[in-house]
């Protein structure tokens, strides 16, 4: 395991001459200084071999073809969060973890390849016992699952209440409080309660006011799941099943990807693994069309592990800044991307995965949510032989906002005031 | 709970266990090597679904190898898979499968059945009997698997061995279980299989399908009229035979 800041990463990604991918760039920026970079290089050279990353982890670093930010809630109090760096190559696939962590740094582990990140997360799953496949498969907009997963929390915040003060387990909930809830809990970084944990992944489709909520729960009984009671909803038999069963979870995974499709443009999709006393279930999340949830098995599991973790395509070059400065893969979607959103088919959860073909959406720098005390998680500390040299007060670093009138002459690269040489291309400037 | 064995484990694990079986007959170390080995692939092995009971709606998981007839699922003297694996109301399993050559190397003798589905009349002429048809991929093989369910135990009826096994697994009540051996007959075997589903005795699932919907319809039945040895087959060493084979073979030519 190997602890790096990411301008350590950076200043070896220069100093190697690697070719970085548009998926880096929310791990670490360019690094401008070359002769920085040479003395970065020299200190990682003289690590002993298992203290430092090969070229080839290097490579994957700098260039991954798939990154996948993956959140693991062990019971309700411990989580585990890492980043799945994957690439493809001519000799198969490479593949590292890292785990960002409070300070900034990230911690590297090498792994065998997509295969064993698998069964890594499906051991996890597994536990003791074979789960239960419940028969169970329902398809949901973003809106439905994020008010399904706000009343489970509400009844099972309900049910601790009702079990302390000695009174009866509340049957019904109204749109006002699922609202409230929503309201106030689905920006509060807490991901012991389903709905903030899911809530990077549903984004703007959490019900806001009364009316959404009414709304949501209105087509969740139109699916079955609930029924209208009195002036609110109370949960139907499936209902109850998949609220209680959600309530008794032990894992919750959730898998957030991005990667090139066959195309080249990139693409993103979610889903989430829970297992629960019983049933295992997917949750799955396409970024456009409706999400699914069906109960699954063992092998089902294993075959969309390895489709989330696996890049068909190698993701497209990071692009170099330009004034005006772009973000990283903000483009367009390419024609007839954005009108391909083939739903995940809730039948055959195994096939043909469409995480790939799901629309270019703009993925926000992929970052650590805010550290929650007591949730970050606490790997053994790597104490490097060597104190890696300390990163230079110039040149600026990040880089200066770029000024119209002093950009290199060459690549365009923004200069601070007074450069005689590009950092970047090292081309005189005067 | 142990992961489901991954294809280049299981080949090393098979590998391994090929190498040591011909000395584990006299070398007791590989004797246990070879047991060892032997639990680890049935502990990683598939449980995949089988059937659904036409009665109870439940789903028959079962273990079974999807890689290929290498596996030992298929030894028939010591098919590695667990004891109890029927639901109470699956009284037997039985299968074929259609060999697409060239059929793997392996130095354990195979019997997978035919190479057609069939059914057993005398079991399904049985008021209280069901059959359940399905199948399923067996490496390059197709595999068809063929299930009797009964409400209760039956008395007096026969049922098959275990597929691919010589025998089957029987429980008596709650203080009895144990192998018992019977007979394959396999001219009562009937592949004409339209009449059977036409009397809803037959119920099939058509290939693919995940919530195992049991059909009772010839139309779009895919089951009919395959191809396929109408014989039990019989693998070992690369090579696969029938007892009219053997029947036929020149007495000079090394057939085992």
């Amino acid at each position: 395991m190997i602890r790096l800041q990411p301008y350590v990463a950076a200043a070896l990604v220069r100093h190697y001459g690697l070719r970085r991918s548009a998926l880096s760039s929310g791990l670490f920026e360019d690094m401008q200084d070359p002769a920085y970079a040479a003395q970065i290089g020299a200190w990682h050279e003289s690590l002993p071999a298992d203290h430092r990353l090969s070229t080839e982890q290097l490579a994957t670093l700098a260039a991954p073809d798939l990154l996948a930010d993956v959140r693991i809630l062990h019971g309700l109090d411990s989580l585990t969060h890492f980043l799945v760096l994957a690439r493809c190559g001519a000799n198969g696939h490479s593949c590292l973890l890292a785990g960002p962590q409070k300070d900034g740094e990230l911690e590297l582990k090498p792994a065998s390849g997509p295969d064993a990140v698998s069964d890594m997360i499906l051991l996890m799953l597994a536990a003791s016992g074979d789960p239960s496949e419940p028969e169970m498969n329902v398809r949901l907009t973003h809106a439905e699952l994020a008010a399904l997963l706000a009343w489970i929390d509400l009844d099972h915040r309900a049910a601790f209440v009702a079990r302390i003060a000695h009174e009866p387990r509340p049957e019904s909930f109204t749109a006002e409080a699922l609202a409230e809830y929503c309201q106030k809990e689905a920006g509060v970084p807490d991901p012991r309660w389903l709905l903030p944990f899911f809530a990077p992944l549903l984004g703007a489709s959490i019900p806001a006011t009364a009316q959404q909520a009414a709304s949501a729960l209105q087509a969740l009984a139109r699916r079955g799941l609930a029924e209208p009671r009195g002036a609110g909803f109370a949960w139907t038999l499936p209902g109850q099943f998949l609220s209680e069963s959600f309530q008794r979870r032990f894992v919750l995974a959730a898998i957030d990807t991005a990667a090139a499709g066959p195309n080249g443009a990139l693409g993103r999709h979610s889903a989430c693994l829970l297992r629960s006393d019983q049933p295992l279930w997917f949750i799955d999340i396409p970024p456009d069309g409706e999400a699914a949830l069906a109960g699954i098995n063992i092998l089902d599991a294993r075959k969309i592990l390895d489709t989330l973790f696996t890049p068909v395509a190698a993701a497209p070059e990071l692009r170099k800044p330009q004034p005006p400065p772009a973000p990283a893969y903000a483009a367009a979607p390419p024609p007839g991307y954005a009108t391909a959103p083939p739903a995940y088919p809730p039948a055959q959860p195994y096939a043909a995965h469409p995480s790939y073909a799901a629309p270019a959406t703009p993925r926000p720098a992929p970052s650590s949510p805010p550290p929650v005390p007591g949730f970050a998680p606490q790997p053994a500390p790597y104490t490097a032989p060597r104190a890696a040299p300390q990163h230079p007060a110039q040149p600026q670093y990040p880089p200066q906002a770029p000024q119209a009138q002093n950009v290199c002459r060459n690549c365009r690269q923004p200069l601070p005031a007074g450069a005689v040489f590009c950092g970047l291309c090292g081309t005189r400037q005067s | 709970m142990t992961l489901p064995f991954r294809p280049e484990r299981r080949r090393v694990l098979l590998d391994e266990a090929f190498r040591l079986m011909p000395l584990a007959l006299e070398d007791e170390a590989a004797g246990a090597q070879l047991a060892a080995l032997s639990r680890e692939y049935e502990a990683g092995l598939h449980r995949l679904e089988f059937a659904r009971c036409p009665f109870t709606g439940w789903v028959q998981k079962h273990t079974f190898d999807p890689y290929g007839l290498d596996g030992l699922w298929w030894n028939l003297r010591a098919p590695a898979r667990p004891l109890r694996e029927r639901i109470p109301t699956c009284q037997a399993i039985t299968g074929a499968v259609f060999i697409q050559p060239p059929v793997e190397n392996f130095p354990f003798l195979a019997r997978p059945g035919p190479g057609a589905p069939f059914v057993i009349p005398r079991l399904l002429e049985h008021p209280q009997v069901q059959a359940v048809l399905s199948t399923l991929a067996c490496g390059r093989h197709q595999a068809f698997c063929i299930a009797y369910f009964a409400p209760d135990e039956l008395d007096g009826v026969e049922w098959p061995n275990d597929w691919g096994a010589n025998e089957r697994w029987a429980e008596g009540g709650a203080s009895y279980g144990g192998w018992t051996e019977a007979p394959d007959f396999e001219d009562e075997w009937d592949f004409d299989l339209a009449p059977w589903i036409q009397r809803g005795k037959l119920l099939w699932i058509a290939p693919g399908d995940r919530n195992l919907t049991l059909q009772n319809s010839l139309q779009g039945c895919p089951f009919l009229n395959l191809p396929g040895t109408r014989s039990m087959q019989y693998a070992q060493d690369g090579r696969v035979w029938t007892a009219a084979d053997i029947l036929a073979m020149n007495p000079e030519e090394d057939f085992s």
